[in-house]
């Protein structure tokens, strides 16, 4: 068994003399500090997997000497790293306990040193593991997981413990010279990046003064520029707190070991650095450290002053900063024969008086102590340089005479349980060392803001609530407290109380109209008050007048009729159309409801948003008419309901009778007066051609048009239309439906046969009127717009001849009537194009009428359009 | 300079149906009483946060309550409402504690004698004698026209109640009120009260309870611009000699009382365009405060060491804008150190006054409608508060300074 593989042996489940024997194999074939092989690796591995589980709890302590032994390599400690990765996760408190045991128990046993032989990549790989704090952190994260963790490995998760580990291992192996400096620098180096600086010092520097300055000095310089820079500021950090906080702190002996530790320039370099702000008595001891090489030079004083001087840094750099620098400038010039001879720093002390006068509060006040300072003869005579504390501060000149160039004995440093007592006792007596004296605090220097402090306890100021505006007018009797209290309504319900207020009020009503739109469109796909108030809420919009003679009355009260149409198509539609026709409403409130209809026809058409918004906008309100047109409609409409009209009218008139006369672009005497529709032609074509879901195309049959439709027959029937321009009205908007619902409705053909009823109905009483004639005119060019010329051929024979002899005759008749004419126009082309290609399609239509007499001329007149047809 | 973050009160009394007119605290008791439009008193135990008394003094709206420390352990309550009256009602202390009703005392102090029973004919539920049961804690909001039992009313004068001007009232200790007394041997505390005058809207009389005498009768000031001053708005008794009145046309004067019995005014100064609304005297009596329907808080100087006349410059009011008009309600802390504003606006502003201009400490903002009432109060401790009382009807209690 002896002589057998130690790695076998591991596998083997052995018992506690196998194993020892094993390890003992194994040790003697690997020293500690090795290059890892394959073979060692797998011998930890199986260490730590197999035999530590079952062997560690058992052991004896001579056992367990062994196996911490066999895993004290810098593998087998990446080893227990890695197993103790596995265990947290599997959260296996048992062997994680065991595994920490281990690693304390190596780190108990050996010193820093025992792996500083091995080559640079395993030094680098040791270094990382405990200076780097790798095994730091997971054992603390190892320790914060586990339930219950034995005291003993505690300090494996404590940085403070690790950095003390480090810095006694750093300096008793630069002691007995087991680790040369570039080693001992490369575990400073990261043991600083550990965090706990004071700790590390604390260890570290008390070992090795007095008699080991030396190596400490090589130590430090031994260190990467980066962490010479950390650890001077350690080496500084740990000064101050330690022995520079008492009453008399021994500047000299600090100054001592700081000239002893570091180069002059160095230290000048730190000393400045603008992130530099260490206490007053560190900047002395440092002050001295420099002087006591070679008298601090002009050169470090105007850097200083430069700094002091500067505007950016006096307006930005943070107070304790610039206290420091002062704490470093007052010393330093004490240095100097003052006033200064020098003409540059005469010049850079006047700048920087001058600048920080300009400047506030601490900046100011510390650059008429610097002021006064340097030169006696100077007095800012305020109340604020005659304080104490303004003396104490000046004072530091004389302070930084009086320390010259004594360099102490670093000796000093070596009683730290005396300073230490000195400074509870300072501390107990209250007694007022210099940093005391110089209060940071400002505020309680001037008696005026103690008094006010006084006040403020008793009465103190709450801060205003959100909103504490003043009144809206000067004027008492003409604030409305009202308003602010005035919300919107959320509900259909709200909506119609407030429209239908016997006692109507401006504000609340306007306020109301203003978010019935956007009340309407919610409800439309939420909850059924749409559904129950749907009808009451048109009936009332439909009937509002504008008592108030509000701006926007129209356009507020045509948009909520709008969403109306819109949210609720089949319950509105039939609505519009009973009210319509049925006579009850007046004109105004019909053409109101038409409009309305209309333009949900053209949104529910799904128009691209932007489009419809134009297109809406024209249809509804007149002030959102394009310029142009509202110049040009502006002044022939008396009435708000007029204007609405033409606006729809214009909206969908105008692209096809311009697209019309385009194409007959030939005789100028067509054109009338619009200059622009060329370039509108392509524009007019997009807006023609859109693909969106066309929602009106299920329900503009059933929900408008047929209601419509019928409603207006049995009105013919029974009263007759009075008024053309309702009449007109009727027309357009039937038009408009069938022309916003096509190609897809599914009665297209039903409501083209019914709207060309209505026409040829109405044929007689347009005779002389001009408004009615052109909504016929409208109408009829719907209708050839939306279906084919093959289907018009087919379908509505009889219908197309009689409209193009109808029409033609308009036309012949026409005197001077732009737009009329423009249509007339329009729908004359459109049966020409129909009459050209299908020719005999129509012939056989109107055969099958058996009318003959009308047909004659047909054919021979066909391509003669323009001069006219002939007349009866 | 920190500041505290806006202030949130710290309870809401909530009971009453319409909007609370006027609010007051009890002497020598932690009781906040309120008197609401409908014509109720509740008194509130600021302990228990419960009403501990609830009755209709009034057939219409309350436009005062104000407590007068009787005789030891009596509390008296003097309301004063639209229907033309004032009356005083003896309360007795706050009950030991978990007692949540005042029980009325079983025996009485014979006051019939000397004071002038109320001739209300319509004036249901009139107490003839010290009734037995408890009052009702039941509040308005829970039925306005549920019985309850009023308690023992000591003596009721009636007044002219038209122009809503709150009463004044002057406590008057049986010595120093012999002069003006007619009643030389009634050796109870008397209370001087003023308020517009019966037969004229525009002159004050005074009267002292609980004897219901006529002292003065429709005082009215000359104004040294000759106008007409309207009627009386606010009114304040600083001594039985000197009256302070705010007026309508936003005059404020101070009369005294000459030796022959004539008033003199001898102060008046117009510096509010609206109608004063409020009137109170500073503890230290160097100064007192109006305010008004505008946004004006006036502080007149008192007992000018010249007479108007010669317009002493020591004599001007100092006057503060504070954009917020409609400064109904207006209490100065007993100690004179800060006071309170509410207004049309809501919100109650709590004011230091230092040197000539005011400090704004405070904005109370809880209360969406106007803010008719306010009252300040001193708790145990330091814990002192304000009370406010709204026309939402509800009364909110603000533990600041």
């Amino acid at each position: 068994m002896s002589s057998a593989d130690p790695l076998i042996v591991l596998k083997s489940r052995p018992d506690v003399h196998a194993l020892t024997e094993a390890l003992a194999e194994h040790s003697a074939s690997h020293r500690p500090s090795s290059t890892p092989d394959p073979r060692a690796a797998q011998f930890t591995q199986a260490l730590l997997a197999e035999i530590v589980p079952i062997h560690w709890e058992v052991a004896d302590d001579k056992t367990r000497k062994e196996l911490i032994c066999a895993l004290a390599t810098i593998n087998g400690l990446g080893g227990c790293l890695t197993r103790l990765d596995g265990l947290l996760k599997a959260r296996e408190w048992s062997q994680c306990s065991q595994v920490l045991q281990i690693l304390s128990g190596v780190f108990d046993s050996f010193p820093v040193w025992r792996y500083a032989e091995a080559d640079k990549g395993l030094w680098r790989e040791y270094i990382a593991l405990t200076a780097g704090g790798r095994i730091l952190g997971k054992c603390a994260e190892v320790l914060q997981a586990m339930p219950d963790a034995e005291e003993g490995v505690k300090w494996l998760g404590e940085g403070k413990a690790w950095a003390c580990w480090l810095g006694s291992g750093i300096a008793e192996g630069t002691i007995k010279n087991e680790l040369g400096p570039s080693q001992a620098a490369g575990l400073l180096n990261k043991a600083l990046g550990l965090g706990y600086t004071f700790e590390l010092m604390d260890v570290l520097v008390p070992a090795l003064i007095p008699t080991n300055v030396t190596q400490l000095c090589d130590l430090h310089a031994a260190l990467l520029l980066t962490a010479r820079h950390n650890h001077l500021h350690a080496l500084c950090s740990w000064l101050s707190r330690k022995y520079l906080s008492g009453s008399s702190p021994p500047l000299g002996a600090a100054a001592a070991l700081l000239s002893a530790v570091v180069s002059r320039n160095e230290l000048e370099a730190y000393i400045l650095s603008p992130s530099t702000t260490q206490s007053l008595p560190l900047t002395r001891a440092a002050l001295i450290a420099l002087h006591s090489q070679s008298p601090l030079n002009l050169t470090f004083l105007n850097k200083i002053l430069i700094r002091f001087s500067d505007v950016t840094y006096i307006a930005h750099a943070p107070t304790v900063a610039q206290e420091a620098l002062t704490q470093l400038l007052l010393p330093t010039l004490g240095r100097f024969d003052l006033p200064l001879k020098d003409s540059e720093a005469q010049r850079l002390w006047m700048e920087s008086t001058s600048n920080r006068l300009t400047s506030i509060g601490r900046r100011r006040w510390l650059g008429m102590v610097v002021g006064e300072a340097v030169d006696k003869s100077l007095k800012f005579g305020v109340d604020e340089m005659k304080t104490e504390e303004a003396q104490a501060w000046k004072a530091l000149v004389d302070v930084g005479r009086q320390d010259g160039a004594m360099l102490g004995q670093i000796e000093a440093l070596t009683r730290p349980e005396e300073t230490k007592a000195e400074k509870m006792e300072a501390k107990k007596k209250k007694e007022v060392s210099f940093l005391d004296a110089i209060s940071r605090d400002p505020e309680p220097a001037t008696p005026q803001v103690v008094d006010s402090d006084d006040e403020e306890e008793d009465f103190p100021v709450y801060e205003l609530p959100d909103s504490d505006d003043p009144d809206s007018d000067d004027d008492p009797t003409l604030i409305n407290r009202e308003k602010h209290k005035i919300t919107p309504p959320v509900y259909i319900r709200n909506l119609l109380v407030t429209l239908r207020a016997s006692e109507p009020k401006y504000d609340v009503v306007k306020l109301a109209l203003k978010h019935a739109e956007g009340l309407v469109r919610r409800h439309t796909s939420f909850g059924t008050e749409l559904d129950l108030y749907g009808i009451e809420l048109a009936n009332t919009l439909a009937g509002m007048n504008d008592e108030f003679d509000m701006p926007d009355f129209v356009d507020m009260k045509q948009r909520a009729l709008v969403a109306l149409v819109v949210g609720r198509p089949k319950l509105i539609g039939p609505w519009a159309a009973e009210g319509v026709c049925s006579g009850k409403w007046s004109l105004g409130q019909r053409m109101a409801v038409l409009a309305a209809v209309s333009s949900a026809a053209v949104e529910l058409s799904g128009q691209d948003l932007g489009q419809q918004k134009k297109v809406e906008g024209a249809v509804i309100a007149s002030k959102l008419l394009p310029k142009h047109l509202h110049a040009i409609y502006a002044d022939d409409s008396t009435t708000e309901i007029d204007r609405l009209t033409r606006g729809i009218e214009e909206a969908s008139l105008k692209p096809l009778a311009a697209e019309a006369v385009d194409a007959l672009s030939g005789p100028e005497a067509l054109k009338v007066g619009q200059t622009r529709r060329f370039s509108r032609r392509p524009e007019v074509q997009a807006r023609q051609k859109k693909p969106e879901v066309n929602t009106l195309a299920r329900i503009a049959g059933k929900g408008y048009f047929f209601p419509l439709a019928g409603g207006w027959w049995m009105m013919m029937r029974g009263e007759g239309v009075r008024e053309p321009l309702f009449a007109a009205q009727v027309v357009k908007t039937l038009g408009i439906v069938l022309r916003c619902s096509a190609p897809s409705a599914c009665d297209l053909r039903e409501m083209t046969s019914e709207l060309w009823g209505i026409v040829f109905g109405l044929r007689a009483k347009a005779n002389g009127d001009n408004t009615l004639t052109e909504a016929l005119l409208f109408a009829l060019l719907v209708i050839f717009e939306v279906h084919e010329p093959r289907r018009l051929a087919e379908g509505w024979a009889k219908e197309v001849m009689e409209t193009r002899e109808w029409v033609g005759g308009v036309f012949e008749h026409m005197i001077d009537e732009g737009r009329t004419k423009m249509l007339a126009a329009g729908i004359l082309l459109k049966i020409n194009e129909v009459a050209e290609k299908f020719e005999v399609l129509l012939m056989g239509g109107m055969l099958s009428f058996g009318e003959g007499g009308r047909q004659e001329g047909l054919g021979l007149k066909m391509g003669n359009l323009a001069i006219g047809l002939p007349r009866r | 300079m920190p500041s505290l973050p806006p202030p949130t009160p710290s309870y809401i009394f909530r009971g009453h149906a319409s909007q609370i007119n006027t609010l007051a605290v009890l002497p020598a008791s932690e009781d906040l009483i309120s008197g609401d439009a409908d014509g109720f008193v509740v008194i509130w135990s600021l302990s228990t946060r419960r009403p501990r008394a609830v009755w209709r003094a009034h057939k219409e709206g309350l436009l005062k309550v104000e407590g007068w420390p009787g005789e030891e352990g009596k509390g008296r309550v003097v309301t004063h409402g639209r229907d033309n009256t004032i009356h005083v009602w003896e309360v007795p202390p706050a009950p030991a504690r978990g007692s949540a009703s005042l029980f009325l005392p079983a025996t009485s102090r014979s006051m019939e004698s000397s004071m002038r029973i109320s001739e209300d004919e319509g004036w249901d539920g009139e107490v003839k004698g010290p009734p037995a049961q408890p009052l009702s804690t039941v509040l308005p909001v829970d039925g306005l026209d549920l019985p309850r039992p009023q308690p023992w009313k000591l003596c009721t004068l009636h007044i002219n109640a038209l122009n809503f001007c709150q009463f004044a009232a002057l406590p008057i200790h049986p010595p120093t009120s012999s002069t003006l007394d007619e009643d030389k041997d009634q050796p109870q505390p008397q209370l001087m009260i003023a308020t517009p005058a019966v037969q004229d809207s525009d002159g004050i009389d005074i009267n002292t309870l609980p004897t219901c005498t006529r002292l003065h009768t429709n005082v009215t000031p000359t104004l040294s611009s000759n106008e007409k001053p309207g009627m009386v708005m606010a009114v304040a008794l600083l001594a039985p000699t000197t009256l302070l009145a705010g007026y309508e046309s936003g005059y404020t004067v101070v009369m005294k009382l000459t030796a022959n019995g004539t008033w003199e005014t001898v102060y008046d100064s117009k510096v509010h365009s609206q109608p004063v609304l409020s009137l109170g005297v500073h503890p230290s009596r160097e100064w007192f405060v109006t305010t008004a329907a505008d946004a004006m808080i006036a502080f007149h100087p008192l007992f000018p060491s010249s007479s108007p006349s010669t317009g002493s410059p020591t004599s001007e009011p100092a006057v503060y804008n504070t954009t917020h008009s409609g400064l109904q309600a207006l209490d100065i802390r007993d100690d004179g150190e800060i006071f309170a504003t509410g207004g049309w606006d809501g919100k109650i502003r709590i004011w230091r006054r230092k040197g000539k201009e005011p400090k704004q400490l405070a904005v109370l903002k809880w209360h969406k409608e106007s803010i008719y009432a306010v009252a300040f109060g001193r708790g145990g401790q330091g814990k002192n508060w304000v009370g406010v009382g709204s026309k939402d009807g509800k009364i909110s209690l603000w533990e600041v300074y």
